[in-house]
């Protein structure tokens, strides 16, 4: 059964790789090159269909499509990058100390990510917005913090089976130190799970500057990115569908590609 | 139907896991017959296709495996061709399984009762009343004192025993002809094994019900089972009369077996005792003492005002360990084996009383001044499984002493020959060696420092029986070379009186006996004790002198 | 049992405690924002003697803790104040009454969906286990997945109401003008939020019950002599279910997270589009009490789950 479920799911996986080299391909080109200025506005091409010199059109303020999803979607990633390694990075130090040491300190961290938690994240990140204002910064800096409590408990929950073991009771024998242990010895061993959540992460980073871009409260014009091109396409979609499928499909294949590299991932693969 | 009827008869059965374009195969043209009212025993190491036999039989082969050719008779009737409706007619009502791990075994979400009464329903018609005596009848003929009690519980709420007679209860319950026993005892201690199997005789005594016991253990087979077969590599090595096959073995596997197996009580009638022949330890000083030693095992409060709580393992133990010799520590799971070793090495904080290391006391919480070192049962979770064996062996050396890089890798070099592994090893993760050669590489990994006590917590406890007696006879080797004091924690009391000189012996966490091997073994003081050699020698099926 | 019961108090204990935390943290939250809050809430011409009334009226003079007591006692009332983007001339609580019946029936069609759409299929699904279908299964749930809920709805804007002319885009019709229409209209964002949803359903469920399927009761019970079909339904399903059950709560606090954005595409006059206008009005009385809201709605979620689990899992019933 190993062998077969490995077998068939190479196929997704590759696809997942495929996809995500494409994407990052589009976004990588698109920090030195565009074909049009993606910001300049032409009169004369407002809300034109897909052809030759602008493949996927033009928007309503005569803006070439194709470099605003190249720019725009690096707007996004590099977002959802800063947020992954903001949740990340803190995550994993609160999880890690949190898991190993437990105690009281373990207890008090805990009950507020359980409170954290309870709050729906878009929900969080709107407050955040609405304390301190729209814009790049703020999101990244919201939703970085939103994402520590999932990493921190993922992390603490491996640390808290992994420190049972008998290779980190051998470890302490052979005379190590506890932050030897602790990032030497046990964190290396939480990398099964955790390199696929690091990929779910940015999914998720994805989808959410999308969300609060879409909803005017991210990324500011005339800047692009997805989310808000798509909040700007919405009110054009019965003249000019293009608009809105570009972007939205730019999100679709980006965290479709990452998230079949992580399943991918989790089964073991690669 | 005679006495002599066949009951099962299987034909040149070969059963196969297809793996990519060629097929494993794991039981390979077996032939064998279960007669009516007979116990027959398969032996066989894990991974010699034992299991997937009796699976084979049942009709509940994992999904990914194939029949290749053969043929399964029961009473005249090709199981394989029966049509499924049949099948299912006979599985549980004629023939019936005990499975490896009843906790596993067991839906976790349902009462014990209703599942034993489940296996009822399905093959006998009867009023709600009448299941539910029959099924508490059934309960207490597997000695289950407490039917009533033990039909409202769930799985995770008895003990592993009591698990076990409840999975007997279910596969007697409809009144099966053959009842396929895997592995029935492995998971329990010394004496509820010898209980267990004592009930299968008495079921198999009363009911002239046939049973194929499945086991790794020779003892297990040799005290229960009237005809036994040696499976390796899914082929039968052996087979004959129980007595006559292990007593004069044919085959080279079976001789091998038969000397793996514990010396202690396996020739006949007389005893041998193959302790350690060092005599010189008696010469030596205490290399450690333990007096009056409190262990504990911190309880988590309830919250965060909850109150610290620890339970109290190691009653007031005192024991002092002599240069040069091996003390053995036996008891069953839960005596608190463990919990001693973790705090004579440091690991369990929470303790009272002293420790000395060479005269240099180390109270409560303070450092060890000459550091022992442990070999733990299982070797893969005690060598981290991301880190080369190469890296491993190094680390204590970059941790306690000052050796250049050079010195540390000729070191390693140096080490790994010794337990037996050559230099390739180095380079591989723990997941690529064999469980044998991780037991050797963590038994490296603990000398590499020149400790002179190393605690061995159940060093071959997860080894096959020939793995077993290499791994023993490495430590043998390893302790005469660099005189090493061990300290040997089992609840295998066959295997420690292979190796110790003295044996301690714990229960519910308070040292009752300790002394010589010879001494413990001829004249036991506590009634325990007495149950404990007498529960391993009935399962030889021998008396005590 | 008895134990049982010192368990479930020891549970609703927390579970006012997380309620209390909560509220300290909604309220504490929105008392960092700069600015004179009475000057936000009356607007740049209003006279100093309005501001000054305005603040004792509003107990701003008072200390923190007298504050928080103040708006607990009217938040457990009901009663958060007037919303200032209304001009003080609208009730919070009548405000978020409005718009909670539109978000409810929102929540409560696509949980319907999701639950009706994904049993069925799940279980459909790992009754037939081959590689290719495996294959396919995770391709498709990893797709419908990936798209956006807010996306999805403007793809079912484009197609069913502009291309297919299902149902009028932006045109809403109120439960009480007709309730038949309101349906038909809300059909179209319950499933733009539930599709993604029925994916991830469809593959736990899946994955889930094969897990089990090949556990070792499984095999227990086929020894018996059960047939596949009652083994699924009296040994799996239950244990499987222990997983889902997690999720299904999870995925009802997604649910009303998820109603924000695709309100917002449907143009539905519920809590998300009325949080979303509060936040650019900064009116703030109007964000704690939806925020307040939401949360409390997920920590009782939470709450009955755990309780839940209790009752089918024996394991975690302590004695």
């Amino acid at each position: 059964m190993g062998k077969n479920g490995g077998s068939t799911y190479d196929f997704n996986f590759i696809l997942g790789l495929l996809l995500t080299s494409l994407v990052l391909f589009i976004v990588f080109l698109g920090f030195f090159y565009t074909p049009y200025d993606p910001n300049k506005m032409e009169a004369a091409l407002i809300n034109k269909p897909p052809s030759l010199s602008h493949p996927l059109g033009t928007d309503n303020f005569g803006r070439d499509i194709l470099s605003r999803v190249m720019k725009g979607a690096g707007t996004t990633y590099v977002i959802a990058a800063a947020i992954v390694c903001i949740g990340a990075s803190l995550g994993i130090l609160v999880g890690a100390l949190t898991g190993y040491f437990g105690g009281w300190f373990d207890e008090v961290v805990m009950r507020l990510n359980d409170v954290l938690t309870s709050f729906p994240s878009i929900l969080l990140a709107l407050v955040f917005v609405s304390l301190f204002g729209p814009g790049s910064y703020n999101i990244v800096f919201a939703l970085g913090l939103l994402f520590v409590p999932s990493y921190a408990r993922l992390v603490r929950g491996e640390f808290i089976v992994l420190k049972e073991r008998d290779f980190v009771n051998n470890a302490k024998l052979m005379g190590a130190g506890s932050l030897r242990i602790i990032f030497v010895h046990i964190l290396p061993n939480t990398r099964r799970v955790l390199l696929p959540s690091l990929l779910i992460g940015f999914n998720n980073a994805v989808l959410a500057e999308a969300g609060l871009s879409y909803l005017g409260l991210g990324v500011q014009p005339p800047d692009a990115s997805l989310g808000r091109m798509l909040s700007e396409a919405q009110g054009y979609l019965l003249d000019s569908p293009w608009y809105a499928l570009a972007p939205g499909l730019m999100i679709v294949l980006t965290v479709l590609g990452f998230s079949l590299v992580s399943g991918g991932l989790e089964n073991g693969q690669g | 139907m005679g006495k002599d009827e066949t009951l099962l008869c299987i034909e040149d059965l070969t059963i196969g896991f297809p793996t990519g374009k060629c097929v494993k195969r794991v039981v390979d043209h077996i032939s064998l017959e279960v007669k009516k009212g007979e116990i027959l025993g398969i032996l066989g190491e894990s991974g010699s296709g034992k299991t997937i036999t009796a699976l084979a039989v049942m009709g509940l082969l994992p999904a990914a495996a194939r029949i290749l050719r053969g043929r399964i008779q029961y009473r005249g009737r090709d199981l394989l061709t029966l049509e499924e409706g049949e099948r299912r007619r006979l599985r549980g009502a004629e023939i019936s399984m005990v499975y490896q791990d009843p906790m596993a075994s067991f839906n976790p979400l349902l009462t014990v009762g209703a599942q034993v009464e489940e296996m009822l329903r399905l093959h006998a018609k009867h009023t709600q009343e009448e299941y539910r005596a029959l099924t508490l009848k059934a309960l207490k003929e597997v000695g289950l004192t407490e039917p009533l009690e033990v039909y409202h519980r769930y799985p995770h709420q008895l003990s592993g025993g009591m698990r076990q007679r409840a999975m007997l209860a279910m596969a007697i319950i409809a009144g099966p002809k053959l009842v396929l026993a895997d592995e029935p005892t492995t998971a329990l201690d010394v004496t509820t094994q010898g209980k267990i199997l004592q009930l299968l005789r008495e079921l198999n005594e009363k009911y002239g019900m046939s049973i194929v016991l499945i086991s790794h253990d020779l003892r297990v087979i040799q005290n229960t089972c009237h005809r036994a077969i040696v499976m390796k590599d899914g082929r039968i090595v052996e087979a004959g009369m129980t007595q006559e096959l292990f007593a004069r073995p044919q085959t080279k596997y079976t001789r091998q077996l038969v000397a793996a197996a514990p010396r202690l009580f396996s020739d006949g009638g007389g005893l041998r005792v193959t302790c350690a022949k060092n005599t010189s330890y008696k010469e030596q000083r205490e290399i450690f003492t333990i007096q009056n030693l409190n262990v504990f095992y911190p309880e988590k409060g309830s919250g965060l005002l909850g109150k610290k709580r620890r339970k109290q393992v190691i009653k007031n133990a005192n024991i002092s360990v002599l240069q040069g010799e091996t003390l053995g520590i036996v008891g069953e799971s839960g005596s608190g084996k463990s919990t001693l070793a973790k705090a004579i090495v440091g690991l369990n904080r929470e303790i009272e009383g002293v420790i000395k290391f060479n005269d240099v006391a180390a109270k409560g919480k303070g450092e060890l001044a000459a550091r022992p070192q442990m070999v733990f049962q299982d070797p893969f979770g005690s060598l981290n499984p991301t880190k080369k064996i190469g890296w491993l062996l190094e680390e204590p050396l970059k941790l306690q002493t000052n050796l250049s890089k050079k010195e540390r890798i000729a070191r390693v070099r140096e080490m790994i020959r010794q337990v037996g592994l050559t230099y390739e090893f180095l380079e591989r993760y723990p997941s690529q060696l064999s469980g044998g050669q991780r037991q050797r590489a963590a038994i490296a990994a603990a000398l590499i420092v020149n400790p002179k006590l190393v605690i061995l917590d159940e060093p071959v406890s997860s080894l096959d029986v020939t793995i077993q007696a290499q791994i023993l006879r490495l430590l043998k080797e390893l302790q005469d070379k660099y005189s090493l004091t061990y300290l040997f924690i089992s609840h295998d009391l066959n295997v420690v009186f292979q190796i110790c000189n003295r044996v301690c012996v714990l229960y519910r966490g308070e040292i009752i006996e300790i002394k010589e091997a010879q001494e413990l073994l001829y004249r036991p003081q506590h009634e325990y004790t007495k149950e404990l050699l007498e529960s391993a020698m009935v399962k030889m099926g021998n008396r005590l002198p | 049992m008895q134990m049982g019961m010192k368990g479930t108090v020891k549970k609703i204990i927390s579970l006012l405690m997380s309620l209390f935390l909560t509220s300290i943290l909604t309220f504490t939250a929105f008392q960092v924002i700069p600015g004179d809050s009475a000057l936000i809430a009356l607007g740049m011409d209003a006279t100093e003697e309005q501001l000054e009334e305005y603040r004792e009226e509003m107990g701003l003079n008072k200390s923190l803790p007298m504050r928080f007591a103040r708006w607990l006692k009217g938040a457990l009332k009901g009663d958060f104040g007037y919303s200032s983007q209304y001009q003080m001339q609208m009730k919070v609580s009548t405000l978020i009454g409005d718009r909670l019946t539109v978000t409810l029936w929102l929540a409560a069609l696509s949980f319907c969906i999701i639950v009706l759409v994904s049993f069925p299929l799940g279980i459909l699904n790992a009754r037939n286990r081959s590689g290719t279908l495996d294959s396919l299964i995770t391709l498709v749930t990893h797709f419908f997945m990936a798209v956006p809920p807010f996306f999805l709805g403007m793809i079912i804007t484009l197609l069913f109401g502009i291309i297919l002319k299902w149902f009028t885009p932006g045109n809403y019709v109120s439960p009480e003008e007709d309730f038949q229409r309101f349906l038909r209209f809300m059909i179209f964002p319950a499933i733009a939020v539930a599709v993604p949803k029925i994916a991830m359903l469809v593959k736990l469920l899946r994955s889930s019950l094969l897990r089990e399927m090949g556990l070792d009761y499984v095999r227990t019970a086929k020894g018996k002599g059960m047939t596949d079909t009652s083994i699924l339904y009296r040994h799996i399903l239950k244990n499987a279910l222990i997983p889902v059950i997690t999720f299904l709560a999870m995925i009802l606090a997604d649910i009303l997270a998820g109603t924000i954005l695709v309100e917002q595409v449907f143009n539905l006059p519920g809590l998300g589009r009325l949080l979303v206008s509060s936040i650019a009005n900064r009116d703030y009385a109007v964000v704690q009490a939806i925020v307040l809201y939401i949360a409390s709605v997920v920590i009782v979620i939470n709450f009955l789950v755990d309780l839940l689990y209790q009752w089918i899992d024996p394991r975690l019933r302590k004695d």
